[in-house]
């Protein structure tokens, strides 16, 4: 009783009005009904295209949305793709992981002498500009 | 050339014909000649809402087949001369009559009229195409309720598809009661989902059933009702004038200053 009343008083308490629920299913169905696309075809369609992203891309298939929408009588398919990642083979920088390419044994091995270090003494003039 | 303009809504029951009576009427007022085209076949009504039923001797259908002069089944309304009904036949389908026919029928009325205005049954069938086939214009129906708008709109894209691209709309039965309370779609919900331009707006009115009773269009009343007036705007506003729309919003009392007062966008 006392919520009815404060419903009444503020409309926008209740969001879940009649008024907007109709607009909701109107849109939905006349975006249906403007399309003469069938359930059928629709799901045709969303597979396909998830097959030929999913070439390139992995997708998150539990976030993904796929719906009609109808504005100003032009039908439009929404789609809300949400990428995971691009698939390796497509980076674009290459070698961004590290590189099996050579094994790591195959290298020239590299020498250092501890007490050696700090002795060099080069002719750099950039070091004798900053050091004198 | 008159116009030829066709009243349609798809769904039944949503006030094609009132629409009809009442506008044709008021544009006879404004001194135009005006025909009003029953294209109702087997379910003719537009006769008894303008209280021209017992004046009905010949039908459109008794035309074509020949068996009287086009002139010979135009009833002449007694109230305003300059407003015509051409009947449709009671005892017989939809079926009787094909596009072509009615094409031919209604070229020659308008080498007469300024306006031929087709009332066309609900449905999307054969009437429907009957209705349609002579239009250039059309005026869709609809109530602010989800079944009638779904139609409305599945009649648009036909009549678009009919190559008739001059639609305007009229949103009858609006109860701005229920509408400020959000109970009902506002005028702005369903043009904006029809998504064609407005003709008019016709508020819930009592009086459009006294009216039909007396078979006695609204506009022919001497005192203005809101149903009536709204009528009378939806003709001239086809006449070419510019004519705003009636203001329908719920009177300001206290309670609805304290509603507005804490619903209004911030």
């Amino acid at each position: 009783m006392l919520i009815e009343l404060l419903e009444k008083i503020f409309p926008t308490l209740n969001d879940r009005n009649s008024r907007q629920e109709v607009k909701n299913r109107l849109k939905l169905i006349l975006a249906h009904d403007r399309s003469d696309l069938t359930p059928q075809m629709i799901e045709s369609m969303r597979q396909e295209i998830l097959a030929v992203m999913s070439k390139y891309v992995d997708l998150d298939s539990d976030a993904m949305d796929f719906t009609l929408e109808n504005r100003s009588r032009v039908t439009s398919l929404v789609a809300n793709l949400p990428i995971l990642r691009v698939k390796p083979e497509f980076y674009t920088v290459k070698g961004e992981g590290i590189s099996q390419e050579t094994p790591i044994e195959d290298l020239p091995e590299i020498s250092i002498d501890e007490s050696a270090i700090g002795d060099f003494q080069g002719t750099s003039e950039l070091r004798n500009e900053n050091f004198k | 050339m008159g116009r030829v303009i066709v009243i349609t809504s798809g769904k039944g029951g949503v006030g094609k014909t009132t629409t009809t009576a009442n506008i044709g009427m008021a544009l006879a007022q404004r001194n135009r000649k005006v025909v009003v085209v029953d294209a109702d076949f087997g379910l003719r009504n537009l006769d008894l809402l303008l209280g021209l039923e017992n004046r009905v001797v010949y039908t459109a259908v008794d035309v074509l087949s020949g068996q009287c002069r086009l002139e010979q089944a135009l009833v002449k309304d007694k109230r305003r001369g300059n407003l015509v009904l051409l009947p449709a036949a009671q005892n017989r389908t939809k079926d009787s009559v094909n596009p072509a026919q009615m094409r031919q029928l209604i070229s020659a009325l308008t080498k007469v009229f300024d306006y031929v205005l087709v009332d066309s049954p609900a449905g999307i069938e054969m009437g429907f195409q009957n209705a349609i086939a002579a239009a250039t214009e059309a005026i869709v129906v609809t109530t602010p309720e989800i079944s009638a708008v779904r139609d409305a709109d599945r009649v648009i894209g036909l009549l678009e598809a009919n190559n008739i691209k001059k639609s305007g709309l009229i949103i009858n039965r609006i109860r701005p009661k229920m509408v400020a309370v959000n109970d009902m779609m506002s005028v702005d919900d369903v043009t904006e989902i029809l998504a064609i331009p407005l003709l008019g707006v016709v508020p819930e009115d009592e009086k459009v059933i006294v009216s039909t009773n007396k078979g006695e269009p609204l506009v022919l009343s001497g005192t203005p009702t809101q149903a009536g007036t709204a009528f009378e705007n939806i003709a001239r506003r086809l006449d070419g004038e510019k004519v705003e729309f009636l203001d329908l919003t719920v009177k300001d009392d206290l309670l609805s200053k304290i509603k507005s007062f804490f619903t209004r966008p911030i």
